[in-house]
């Protein structure tokens, strides 16, 4: 799917990261095993130090000046090489989201310290009450002449627990006509008194999400994004900012060779039914690539990605789930114990692989969840339009 | 919140067979509404034994441990099919103690032990002091994979090697029902725990289970039991029929919950069932729990009455269609809640899990339809 060219290129990132990522860090990636944060810093240094901690910038702020095509290739390169995750919220979503309404003061202090990894950001965005229906959310700010005074609770925020910074959504006017007008967007620092971050415990006896409270939090007046009540609509430019790199391509393409080297030691891939199935999740995967590349090609031409990028996102994540299921199915039995009691010295990384089959679940929920994805699809489509 | 009471079970016919059956599954449904709520299965759960204190107990005090047993060591006339209705109920509530492994090993012993074995063994499982487990799987479980585990005669007694993995029940299993190979042949050993090298552990649905490491285990003559292979296939099909049973209890109680929390739960102004799209999804979530419970039941009458062959066709028709409930009951169920469906603090990761592991315990959907094409009638 990639030119000459591309290909070059691609194979420049991948000595890249066997150069740079240590390979025990790469196999904890691969096998699903969750990373240190020094891991992820020392990682975070490393693509830093060349340049490329946030391909996808401007070069003005500290970017490669890439095409998105050479972003996409990078991205895809990276997960298929099992390189760990830098983050999304500050790298992806709240970096661009200043570039474009930021004041100076803010991209002058904020973009340089996340590019360095020095801040590491999470998204205050959901709610208890506030989910697929994101305007509804409660947590509220009042103006005091100097600072914003922030109180309410958000929930599901991912690695609050290892950020110091937070972009919050904060209902500003409670007044405003619409829900989606009273909003605005706030930049937290997490040391502020008030703040108690608790952790929600997964089933896989992970934290990595949270429930943020927030009494009296004190935020000063600079650190509102933009202007007040607009934050709904920085919001939307922040969700959509990731939309190149949804296909999970790489992703897929790395559980896919994982799956057959499981199965091919159990001699399953020559059991015709399993067999059958692992043909089916690799045509599948043909054709999302070769979905990929459509939109490559108009990226190619300077258009900007439409609809197909929610398809991918929602067959891309259907897919990461179907391969999750195979994966379960290859180990058979050997999927049940969980735990360091239960791990078998000669094969480690099985006790972490139903642990991943149930990770996976998250994929089709998180991000705007396939049910909303299938929402924005049937609007563009103009479904009951007619009405 | 309590998962055990089903509303459907209401609507459903008068058991049939005993009469001890409804009044078993109502004595039951006290006790796990009594001590098995979510919350006393989390504090249970995390507690070092792992368990709900008192559950095991309880169950034999009720008899649950005594049914199909041979009355002359404590055991109490009963069919497969009460045990079943027992293994629904606990499925419902995810109950973590190990009575399905512990009766299916203990019915084994009963068929093919010999009358010193059932002697030894039998009367403290019915009464509650004895747990029991059968270690037969190996590697990945394939249900067609010959067993590797040998044994071969020293001296008076036997020599075995080979190892069994995730054995249901053996974390905490008094007795263990080994199967293994010598001339060709499958033979079966009951033997006391403390003469076994085993790993436990605890399984991603919190029950326990665990590893035995066979080599250089040497058993006096008498731990051979004179019941053989076809005693062990009709126990795996049991412990499958079983195993379907405690899966459609907790489809239900998968079903109950996302109706409860989509009936409560509101975005947009509206609460999430009165979107078709996810009533859509719901009403096939309830077509399937419709159509795993019978076939379930099906499946216990014929481990009961049927041939071999018809019991395996039966049993892994059953296997199949169970499972493909399973399999989307579970995985609507975490979808449809959203986050919370992932968290350790409530119900739904926690009945993925079980329905995730059914799937993958006593042969899975390729392995059982192998087997069903190879008894199927032209």
């Amino acid at each position: 799917m990639y030119t000459e060219e591309e290909e070059a290129f691609a194979a420049e990132v991948r000595a890249f990261v066997r150069e740079n990522c240590p390979e025990t860090v790469r196999e904890k990636v691969i096998g699903a095993m969750r990373i240190t944060s020094d891991e992820r810093r020392a990682w975070h240094r490393a693509l830093h130090a060349r340049g490329w901690a946030a391909p996808h910038w401007p070069a003005e702020y500290g970017g490669t000046g890439w095409s998105a095509v050479q972003t996409y290739i990078f991205a895809e390169t990276l997960s298929e090489e099992g390189a760990p995750d830098l983050g999304s919220f500050g790298l992806k979503m709240l970096g661009p989201t200043l570039m474009r309404y930021g004041s100076d003061e803010q991209k002058a202090r904020y973009l340089p310290r996340i590019l360095s990894g020095e801040d590491y950001w999470c998204q205050g965005f959901s709610e208890p009450g506030a989910g697929s229906d994101l305007a509804s959310l409660k947590t509220h700010a009042e103006f005091d002449g100097t600072h914003w005074v922030v109180n309410g609770q958000k929930m599901w925020t991912t690695m609050a627990h290892e950020a110091n910074m937070m972009f919050a959504l904060v209902r500003t006017d409670p007044s405003a006509p619409k829900p989606q007008m009273g909003i605005s967007m706030l930049l937290i620092d997490l040391a502020t008194p008030g703040i108690d971050i608790r952790p929600i415990l997964l089933l896989n006896g992970e934290r990595t999400t949270n429930e943020v409270f927030f009494d009296n939090v004190r935020v000063p007046a600079e650190n509102l994004v933009g202007e007040p009540h607009k934050g709904w609509t920085y919001s939307r430019v922040v969700l959509g900012n990731e939309r190149l790199s949804i296909a999970r391509i790489g992703l897929n393409r790395r559980q896919l060779a994982k799956l057959k080297r499981i199965a091919d030691a159990d001699g399953l891939l020559d059991a015709p039914l399993f067999r059958a199935r692992v043909v089916a999740a690799e045509i599948e995967l043909t054709a999302l690539e070769a979905m990929a590349v459509g939109m490559l090609e108009r990226a190619r031409a300077g258009l900007a990605p439409g609809i197909e990028a929610n398809m991918l996102k929602i067959k891309g994540s259907e897919l990461q789930q179907t391969l999750a299921q195979l994966l379960a199915e290859a180990l058979g039995r050997r999927a049940a114990p969980y735990g360091a009691d239960a791990i078998d010295p000669e094969r480690p990384w099985a006790a972490a692989l139903f642990k991943s089959h149930f990770d996976t679940r998250v994929v089709t929920i998180y991000g705007g969840s396939n049910e909303i994805q299938r929402n924005i699809i049937a609007k563009t489509l103009g479904l009951g339009a007619a009405r | 919140m309590n998962l055990s009471t089903t509303q459907l079970d209401t609507a459903r016919p008068a058991d049939e067979g005993s009469e001890i059956r409804g009044l078993l599954r109502q004595s039951l449904e006290t006790l796990l509404s009594r001590i098995y709520s979510f919350e006393q299965r989390s504090a249970g759960r995390a507690s070092p034994g792992r368990e709900v204190e008192g559950a095991w107990e309880a169950y034999a005090e009720l008899g649950l441990l005594a049914l199909t047993l041979p009355e002359e060591h404590g055991g109490f006339a009963a069919e497969l099919a009460d045990i079943a209705m027992a293994a629904e109920l606990m499925g419902g509530s995810m109950t973590v103690e190990p009575y399905r492994p512990t009766m299916v090993a203990a019915r084994l012993i009963a068929a093919a032990g010999a009358p010193d074995q059932q002697a030894r063994w039998l009367p403290g499982v019915a009464s509650g002091t004895v747990r029991a487990a059968l270690a037969h799987e190996e590697g990945s479980g394939r249900l067609a994979a010959p067993i590797a585990a040998a044994a071969v005669r020293e001296g008076e007694g036997w020599r075995l090697s080979g190892r069994k993995t995730v054995a249901a029940g053996g974390d905490n299993a008094d007795v263990f029902v080994i199967s293994a190979l010598t001339d060709g042949e499958t033979v079966l050993f009951a033997v006391p725990a403390g003469a076994v090298k085993r790993r436990a552990y605890r399984c991603f649905d919190w029950t326990g289970a665990a590893d035995l490491d066979l080599d250089g285990l040497v058993l006096p003559a008498d731990a051979l039991m004179p019941g053989g292979g076809d005693a062990l296939a009709r126990a795996l099909d049991e412990a499958t029929a079983l195993a379907c049973a405690d899966a459609v209890g907790a489809i239900r109680a998968a079903n109950r919950l996302v109706r409860e929390h989509t009936g409560t739960r509101k975005q947009f102004g509206r609460s999430l069932d009165s979107f078709q799209v996810l009533q859509h999804r719901m009403v096939d979530m309830a077509i399937a729990e419709e159509l795993a419970a019978p076939i379930a039941e099906s499946a216990i009458k014929a481990c009961e009455l049927a041939a071999p062959a018809d019991r395996a066709r039966a049993v892994s028709a059953a296997k199949v269609k169970v499972g493909d409930s399973a399999r989307l009951v579970g995985q609507e169920c975490v979808q449809l809640h959203g986050g919370m469906g992932l968290t350790q603090e409530y119900p739904a990761s926690h009945l993925f899990a079980r329905l995730g592991l059914f799937e993958r315990a006593h042969g899975d959907r390729d392995d059982h339809i192998e087997r069903y094409a190879a008894l199927m009638s032209r």
